[in-house]
């Protein structure tokens, strides 16, 4: 794998925990739900499946 | 449900894991027991036997805290590429067996700081392991008529035997060869055909309380919205609340690497680097799967 291919999952992993921490968790941080999941749940869910799309992807394409 | 029964059970089961482990050794170099998917599930010795009651206990009474622990090594799974592979390398060249061989070997074969981190993980299982058999001997009680019993003695708790055998196991599979550093192929299929079920009897739990005893996830939902404190379940509660919740994350993020029994089948199981192509989405769509329900199972009774 070359290095700037290895670099995007470098970029993924930092901006999940970006992500996932405060103050950017705050967005989601209020009551109410989507499809019955409470809104904070289902935002880290969807990026969490996101990032598994993502890694994914990157590594069909790129991995030899 | 008779005791006698839950026994034969747990024997039964015991067994089959036996069997499992028994013929993943004799065909060692099988494509079954060599491909990424068993070596993904294998990591998954993560979500231990506490998970069912951790999770969804932890789900139940103080809300969002339980997702943190894997949300940490979400945020590390990317990062294995270089990591986890570098790993991997030196700890093929240099016949590592343990993790506290690995951290002695960076600073020149140290012994004593080998023997300091034996020490510190020994100390570090011996609560842990206590914890996964307190999840048995629960489950067992939950399932057994007699709960009124009292313990008196060792050797009358079921635990103690589960306990024994599981010692076993691991001694017998784990010692077939005098290399400390070869595969343990028997185990490392046992603890995939585990994650499995783990998994299969997780989503079967939640689909049937989640679409049999409720009408979906917006049904629950809608009826627990009627309970006060519902804002502090499924929200972070403050500035105090978000630094916890960084500690936590920081915490985990570290656990998936450096916990003893994730440095086992993560680095001295791997046989083949590239396992990391898959393993590294995989990992973490497992851990999803794994907790989108149990919001739901823990949320299902309080209504």
């Amino acid at each position: 794998m070359k290095k700037r291919h290895e670099q995007k999952l470098i970029v993924l992993s930092l901006a999940l925990f970006f992500l996932f921490n405060i103050p950017f968790v705050l967005i989601f941080n209020f009551e109410g739900a989507i499809f019955g999941f409470p809104t904070f749940y289902f935002s880290i869910f969807s990026i969490w499946l996101l990032s598994v799309i993502i890694s994914g992807i990157v590594l069909k394409r790129h991995y030899e | 449900m008779s005791n006698y029964v839950i026994i034969i059970i747990i024997l039964t089961y015991l067994a089959v894991l036996f069997f499992i482990a028994f013929l993943a050794e004799r065909k060692k170099k099988s494509k079954w027991v060599n491909n990424p998917y068993v070596y993904t599930l294998s990591l998954a010795v993560y979500c231990s036997a506490w998970t069912y009651y951790g999770s969804i206990g932890i789900a139940a009474n103080t809300g969002i805290d339980f997702l943190p622990i894997y949300l940490g090594p979400v945020i590390a799974a990317p990062l294995w590429i270089i990591v986890l592979r570098k790993v991997i390398r030196i700890s093929n060249q240099n016949k590592i067996s343990s993790i506290a061989d690995f951290i002695s070997l960076r600073y020149g074969n140290n012994r004593f700081l080998g023997a300091l981190v034996t020490v510190v993980c020994l100390f570090g299982t011996i609560p842990y392991i206590s914890l996964q058999l307190k999840a048995v001997s629960e489950t067992f009680e939950i399932m057994s008529d007699n709960t009124s019993y009292i313990l008196t003695n060792t050797f009358h708790d079921s635990t103690f035997y589960v306990a024994l055998i599981l010692a076993i196991f691991a001694t017998f599979f784990g010692t077939q060869n005098a290399d400390a550093s070869e595969k343990h192929t028997g185990i490392i299929a046992t603890v995939a055909f585990e994650s499995v079920l783990k998994l299969v009897f997780f989503l079967v739990i939640g689909i049937y309380i989640t679409f049999y005893l409720f009408d979906g996830t917006t049904d629950i939902y809608n009826q627990i919205a009627t309970i006060d404190n519902l804002k502090e379940l499924t929200t972070l509660s403050g500035l105090e609340d978000g630094f916890n919740w960084l500690f936590m994350i920081s915490l985990s993020f570290m656990a998936i690497f450096l916990l003893p029994r994730q440095f086992q089948v993560s680095v001295l199981e791997n046989n083949r680097e590239k396992y990391l192509k898959k393993a590294i989405w995989l990992f973490p769509l497992y851990l999803l799967v794994f907790n989108i329900f149990v919001i739901f199972i823990a949320y299902g009774p309080v209504k």
